[in-house]
């Protein structure tokens, strides 16, 4: 297992979880470029008991924590005009437009959850990793994932709810008014 | 724990709206041009990254570093931050060198008693971001000026050599104490400016005449590093064959490049990927004749089974 090896196949993972453990968008190459560096130091210590991924986002999870702290940045979402993320979408532009405000209101929501939650969710529906794996990379029993999961999901449907409900207001209002 | 069903599968009970926004973010992807800056500044850090990038900074702290030295490592490393700030215009050729010198890094067998090179990288990026932005111009027209020595004090840099001092003063800059004094200081970065400035003007002058074909080369050096670029990515895709025939091509195109030693190290890969031991071993001895100390020797002679 190489570092570029790891690089190819883990960066987007490194990358989408930074930014959603809130690395701000100036500071992600710095801190992706931290996370593969810690990477190369451990990488003999590194024996496999738990998946890479696992072992990435423990990683990941480190780096911003210090980052947050070290340069008093303020949690936020990444800023989709500094960091042009690329949502995997066609060439057409209408398509790749909608699908970046699908990212940035799913930023959004996620934002909204509670930290320990937000991370369960994320590994889970995002990065596709078993209970098992985020148990080990939290450091949580695999019942305390399942009810964070449940907790997670029913703040996530609320504030999209709420997201929904509060774009309709003003049009309620607009046609209270005439 | 019995494993749950993900939201967005089948009977998870997700919407379709729940549904399209997880799809969305699950599709999300690193930008490419973000995705090599990066590893750049990665393979700059892990390939020289104790020796080189840390001496860098260490230098800078004590002044004791030459210009160069200190703001090639950060303004490569600060290229990558900027992403299109084209602080080098050879960020392409870095990516290319690091690529194909970490390609061949085998991480294991490096040793294990790595100083933290974090540190010194974030050092190195950070502490000169004023001086890095003040300079972006000349040291954008540096590169443009003499692409061949950036490439090779690069390499020198990404090998971890000695020699990486020897040729960064190639083209001398004096040592510039305000490198180390820049960062987040409003008013040095004005003083780091001009100092950089006038240092770099000296320089500009006998450059003017030539720009012309300046241009040419780093426009031709792009091209190089993008067909080596394209190689690598080739062969790690595992697509030998299609690596080699790029190869082939790239040979045609750039027969006397700046980039021929990475591209001929990648070769020597690409044949033993594709099966053909006896062309890889005579590539290989070949390419140990002509580039006796390149930083790849050691990796192609592992190829071989020479060490």
């Amino acid at each position: 297992m190489t570092l570029e090896r790891i690089y190819e196949q883990h960066a987007d993972f490194v990358f989408r979880n930074l930014r959603r453990l809130g690395v701000p968008s100036n500071d992600l190459a710095d801190a992706i470029q931290e996370v593969f560096l810690t990477v190369h130091r451990t990488l003999p210590q590194f024996e496999g008991r738990s998946s890479v991924a696992t072992w990435l986002f423990t990683i990941c999870r480190s780096v911003a924590r210090d980052r947050r702290q070290r340069a008093h940045h303020r949690y936020e979402v990444a800023d989709a005009a500094l960091v042009a993320r690329e949502p995997a979408a066609g060439p057409d532009l209408a398509t790749l437009l909608e699908q970046r405000e699908k990212l940035a209101l799913l930023d959004e929501l996620l934002l909204g959850l509670d930290e320990d939650q937000r991370f369960v969710f994320v590994l889970f529906e995002l990065e596709n990793m078993t209970g098992s794996e985020i148990a080990q990379a939290l450091g949580i029993p695999e019942g305390t994932v399942s009810s964070r999961l449940r907790l997670a999901r029913a703040a996530f449907r609320a504030a999209l709810s709420r997201r929904r409900a509060a774009e309709e207001r003003p049009l309620l209002r607009t046609g209270s008014k005439r | 724990m019995s494993e749950p069903t993900r939201w967005s599968e089948g009977l998870g009970g997700a919407t379709r709206e729940e549904s399209e926004l997880l799809a969305a973010g699950v599709a999300e992807r690193m930008p490419n041009e973000l995705r090599e800056q990066v590893w750049s500044a990665i393979a700059l850090g892990a390939a020289g990254g104790a020796s080189a990038l840390g001496a860098a900074s260490a230098a800078a702290h004590t002044g004791a570093a030459t210009a160069e030295t200190a703001t090639a490592a950060g303004a490569a490393t600060k290229g990558v931050v900027l992403s299109l700030s084209s602080v080098l215009k050879g960020a392409l050729a870095i990516a290319v060198l690091g690529g194909a010198s970490v390609a061949a890094l085998h991480v294991r067998s490096l040793p294990s008693t790595h100083p933290p090179v974090q540190p010194a990288l974030t050092h190195a990026i950070r502490a000169p971001s004023a001086v890095a932005s003040a300079l972006a111009p000349e040291a954008e027209s540096s590169a443009v000026a003499d692409p061949t020595a950036a490439l090779a004090a690069q390499r020198a840099l990404l090998s971890g050599s000695p020699a990486a001092s020897a040729i960064t003063g190639a083209a001398p800059l004096p040592p510039n104490p305000v490198v180390h004094e820049a960062p987040a200081v409003p008013a040095s970065k004005s003083q780091s400016a001009l100092a950089l400035s006038r240092a770099d003007s000296e320089a500009a002058q006998g450059r003017a005449s030539d720009s012309n074909a300046h241009a040419e080369l780093s426009s031709r050096l792009r091209e190089e590093s993008a067909a080596v670029l394209a190689i690598r990515r080739t062969l790690l895709a595992g697509n030998a064959q299609q690596a080699l025939s790029l190869l082939a091509r790239a040979r045609g195109e750039f027969p006397q490049g700046a980039l021929a030693e990475e591209r001929e190290a990648l070769s020597v890969r690409a044949l033993m990927s594709a099966g053909e031991t006896a062309a890889a071993r005579q590539q290989g001895a070949a390419f140990l004749r002509r580039f006796p100390r390149s930083p790849h020797a050691r990796d192609v002679r592992r190829l071989l089974g020479l060490e």
